[in-house]
């Protein structure tokens, strides 16, 4: 697909452990198209936040990352050498994580933070020029008094702020991806929508593309344009949010959305999906989710591909496209 | 309580035996956990293996070279002191002062700090206090220097070492199980007892004491390490134990006037200081991960 | 730390150095039998004479009015008449004392530059051939006795190979105008350049033997506190901004690393004081170290009595300003 932003095909990462060998992350194909907003939804350990940070080569080793392509604006971001890879990140791809307060380091004040990000990628730009910048970030993220909370720690910051802080310095040099990593979970649920609103804000005002990766499916049905569903280190649907979400095809989908209260069914019963996300060192053989399936049948042993569904959609399952 | 307790006692119990199973796991610290056995068994049977009388000095064999050197002889081994003594054997016989000081210091230290701890975190309160202030101020005497003067005011001897050794020492395992003890006395079991109406010692001893033992293993095998050492600086110093009884440390000193003649003196007496203190350490280290991660730091 | 915090800390120290001056006047009870008669030894004196000097050291007076007067005496730092040498004891520490900061400052300084490097590259190449030298170099560190490592080197570099001296601070005809009483120094300022080189061939070894020591321990707290930072995602955040490898580690985890390694090494530099009094033996180094353990064999009780109220007191400082140290490297706690 050419007129993609961010294109992964084969995507996998593996880590050793005493246990055995773990793919966390199995043959991932994804797409990014450009000012668009991707979901990518799964349980923890599905494989949606090591998916991104392979992109990025922050894998660290033992960490193995393979991959047939990774194509970013005409580039193989495979193939990049450590610091064309450290060009990128941060200027081009830029990544928020879960928790603010884990992220920011404690012993550094914000401008420092933003700044030597700033310098990183135009070593040319002086202190003063940097930290004009650096204020200009935090009025766009709406921080009030930018000026002076310039030289505050993270932790004199409310979580909230703090939040914001991370999205002004992952922002600092205008990236043309975002990777908003759980960006919610550790907030309250007030300020959740905040941040996200951000987030829409800014992908707005810099014209750029974001992955939105979440486990909650309701976030990603009300923001994004697509989604990916992963589960046990595979993409296990993906279409565009509003098709995935009304008809889903994947039994897996249909689990995750029986789980989720909905506004509108407000009377219907929750339905937990059956069963445990299995062992990452003893996986099912042919579909992974297929010990949990309430549809499974004799072929889902066999080994499954992301089969085409419509034009715009995909489903890992046998039973894909023989649905309506 | 005796219908909820055998269960407690037993999942207890199968934790230490799979505690031990991972130590045994670790093969290095099984290895020095062996060194150290050893050790015991050298200083426990000194007067059978000790080649030579350790305090028969005889002056034609002064300053007598190991076996291997020109001049050594194979019954004196590792040569002889500046009072032609064998060195081997008072080597031997050095490792009881070591083994007796390091075990009976620990478990001074250990069976009054453990006392001292549980009543301070249980009882809290005045009690509490006055410990732990007593614990600051010792405290606030630097590693050795406490003992040495000690040792200064009390004279030399056996029994006088292990008590200036034991004076500050009991204060390490009086602070761990003090946290420990605070930290416990919150738990269910714990609550559970005092709600049946067990008596606070009974709490203390038969309830929290079994629970944090792991920790004060630890701790007591770890400084098992440092107050040999100890032990081997003050007899370094001359206030340790007196001729003619050998000890490591004062072998060593003994060696000091004939470096530049005879290196033996003082090199094998510090050569067993460093491999008996190293594997209490590997051991003990050992011990520490397989009991207690959360000291693994 | 404000002001005011910054009083109440100094406040809490009070009542331990007042236990501390009661445990150290108390070690003079211990010793059994008539200190006076100790200290005079084998000496032949007559009633008379124990008599004025048990006036003297004030031992007619009840226990109460004793300590009184120790207390206040330790705070003006009149510690009374050595009877040894007979001058203030106050004057003979201060004249000792030079030496033993010097030693231990240098000492510090190889200890710091040995375990911070090593303690940081073990823990970014961790489980490389590297870090298990520096792990089992630490452990061996830790488990070496100060004193037969002391002779170890003498054995090596002095016996064997005539490169460093045995002992002593300065060789003969070398000593310079005391200035400031560091001979590293003094030498700088007399313009010596062969004065002063004499003199840190003559520090080489007791620092090696008390900064190695010190080192493995740090080490081992820089590795530990180092792998703990490069795990956290404060490190991740940073690689993904796009910064450089050494940036991330070198100050994003360092920074953070720095603040248990720096609390560490302001309590060690207290234990060097102790380690102080063996090396102090071991190499012949005039320091207050060696002074006290002669002391104690000349049954010179004053002086051990000061020396070891010094210790202690310095001891419970350092401790006071790695507490002070913790709080200005972690922006946390400074408020």
């Amino acid at each position: 697909m050419n007129a993609s932003l961010l294109s992964i095909r084969g995507l996998r990462t593996s880590f050793p452990t005493r246990r055995g060998l773990v793919q966390a992350v199995d043959g991932v194909d994804l797409d990014v198209r450009p000012g668009e907003c991707l979901g990518v939804v799964g349980e923890s350990g599905s494989g949606k936040s090591v998916t991104f940070l392979s992109v990025l080569g922050l894998v660290r080793p033992p960490g193995r990352v393979e991959a047939d392509a990774i194509g970013f604006l005409g580039r193989d971001l495979s193939r990049l050498s450590p610091s064309e890879m450290r060009a990128v990140r941060g200027r081009e791809i830029a990544v928020t994580m879960q928790d603010a307060l884990t992220a920011l380091n404690p012993s550094f004040t914000v401008e420092t933070q933003i700044v030597e990000t700033i310098e990183a990628h135009d070593p040319s730009v002086g202190r003063k020029a940097a930290r004009t910048r650096a204020i200009e970030m935090l009025r766009l993220v709406g921080i009030p008094d930018a000026e002076r909370r310039l030289s505050a720690y993270p932790h004199q910051f409310s979580g909230g702020m703090r939040q914001r802080v991370m999205v002004a310095i992952a922002l600092a040099c205008r990236p043309k991806l975002l990777i908003a990593d759980e960006p919610t979970t550790a907030l309250d649920v007030t300020i959740q929508s905040q941040v996200l609103d951000l987030i829409d804000d800014m992908r707005a005002t810099l014209g750029m593309s974001v992955v939105l990766i979440t486990h909650d499916l309701g976030i990603v049905a009300e923001r994004c344009e697509r989604v990916a569903v992963m589960y046990a280190g595979q993409v296990v649907e993906t279409g565009p949010t509003r098709q995935v979400v009304e008809t889903p095809v994947h039994p897996y989908t249909r689990g995750l959305l029986r789980s989720m209260p909905r506004l509108s069914h407000l009377d219907a019963p929750l339905l937990p999906i059956d069963g445990q996300v299995p062992d990452p060192t003893r996986l099912p053989e042919g579909c992974r989710f297929q010990p949990r399936c309430p549809q499974a049948i004799e072929e889902c042993l066999q080994p499954i591909r992301l089969r085409p569904v419509s034009p715009a959609r995909a489903a890992r399952c046998v039973l894909a496209g023989a649905e309506p | 309580m005796s219908v909820a307790l055998p269960a407690l006692r037993a999942a207890e119990e199968s934790i230490f035996v799979g505690n031990l199973k991972t130590f045994a796991a670790n093969r290095l610290a099984t290895i020095s956990a062996l060194v150290c056995l050893g050790f015991c068994l050298l200083a426990l049977l000194a007067p059978l293996l000790a080649p030579q009388d350790p305090y028969e000095s005889d002056l034609l064999r002064r300053l007598q070279p190991p076996a291997w050197e020109e001049g050594g002889e194979i019954g004196f081994l590792l040569g002889c002191d500046a009072l032609g003594r064998d060195i081997l054997s008072r080597m031997i016989y050095g490792t009881r002062i070591s083994i007796v000081i390091g075990i009976a210091v620990v478990l001074i230290a250990t069976v009054i700090g453990t006392c001292a701890g549980l009543l301070a975190g249980y009882l809290r309160g005045p009690v509490d206090v006055v410990i732990s202030r007593v614990c600051d101020i010792l405290l606030g005497f630097p590693y050795l220097i406490f003992a040495i003067a000690l040792m200064a005011m009390m004279g030399p001897g056996l029994q006088n070492i292990i008590l200036a050794l034991a004076y500050k020492e009991w204060v390490l395992p009086c602070r761990v199980v003090r946290a420990e003890t605070l930290a416990a006395r919150e738990q269910d079991y714990v609550e559970a007892a005092r709600a049946l109406g067990a008596s606070r010692w009974h709490i203390m001893g038969r309830e929290i004491l079994p629970n944090i033992l792991s920790p004060v293993i630890v701790v007591a095998t770890f400084r098992m390490a440092h107050i040999i050492i100890a032990e081997a600086s003050l007899s370094f110093l001359g206030l340790g134990v007196q001729p003619p009884t050998a000890s490591w440390g004062s072998m060593v000193a003994d060696g000091r006037a004939f470096l530049l003649d005879a290196w033996w003196v003082s090199t094998f007496p510090g050569l067993a200081i460093l491999a008996l203190v190293l594997a209490i350490n590997v051991a003990s280290q050992g011990l520490r991960d397989a009991f207690d991660p959360r000291l693994a730091r | 730390m404000t002001p005011l915090r910054l009083l109440e800390r100094l406040l809490q120290l009070v009542p331990v150095l007042l236990g501390i001056s009661v445990i150290v006047f108390a070690m003079m009870a211990l010793t059994p039998g008539d200190p006076v008669q100790i200290m005079l030894g084998d000496s032949l004196a007559n009633e008379a004479q124990k008599e004025s000097l048990r006036r003297d050291m004030g031992l007619d007076l009840p226990v109460m009015e004793r300590f009184v007067r120790f207390l206040g005496n330790a705070v003006t730092g009149n510690f009374g008449l050595s009877f040894f040498h007979r001058r203030p004891v106050g004057e003979i520490i201060l004249e000792r004392l030079p030496a033993t900061i010097e030693l231990t400052l240098v000492s510090l300084v190889i200890a710091i530059l040995v375990a911070i490097p090593l303690g940081v590259i073990a823990a970014v190449r961790r489980d490389s051939l590297l870090d298990r030298l520096a792990t089992v170099g630490s452990m061996l560190g830790v488990s070496m006795p100060g004193f037969w490592f002391g002779i170890l080197l003498i054995l090596l570099f002095a016996v064997q190979l005539h490169w460093l001296p045995v002992s002593g601070r300065i060789g003969f005809g070398q000593e310079v105008p005391a200035v400031t009483r560091f001979v590293l120094v003094d030498a700088l300022i007399a313009g010596r350049l062969d004065s002063f080189l004499d003199a840190l061939r003559h520090i080489l070894l007791p620092a090696v033997t008390l900064g190695l020591g010190m080192a493995a321990l740090l080490m081992r707290v820089t590795r530990t506190a180092m792998v703990e930072a490069l795990a956290q995602d404060y490190v991740v955040f940073a690689e993904a901004k796009g910064l450089s490898r050494a940036r991330v580690i070198g100050r994003h985890a360092l920074k953070n690393a720095l603040i248990p390694t720096v609390t560490v090494a302001a309590i060690e530099t207290g234990s060097l004081l102790g380690g102080n009094m063996i090396v102090e033996t071991v190499f012949g180094w005039p320091g207050l170290g060696r002074l006290v353990v002669e002391a104690i064999f000349t049954r010179n009780y004053p002086l051990v009595q000061a020396a070891v109220l010094l210790y202690a007191v310095t001891y419970v400082l350092l401790n006071f300003v790695a507490d002070l140290l913790y709080s200005v490297l972690n922006p946390k706690v400074r408020l």
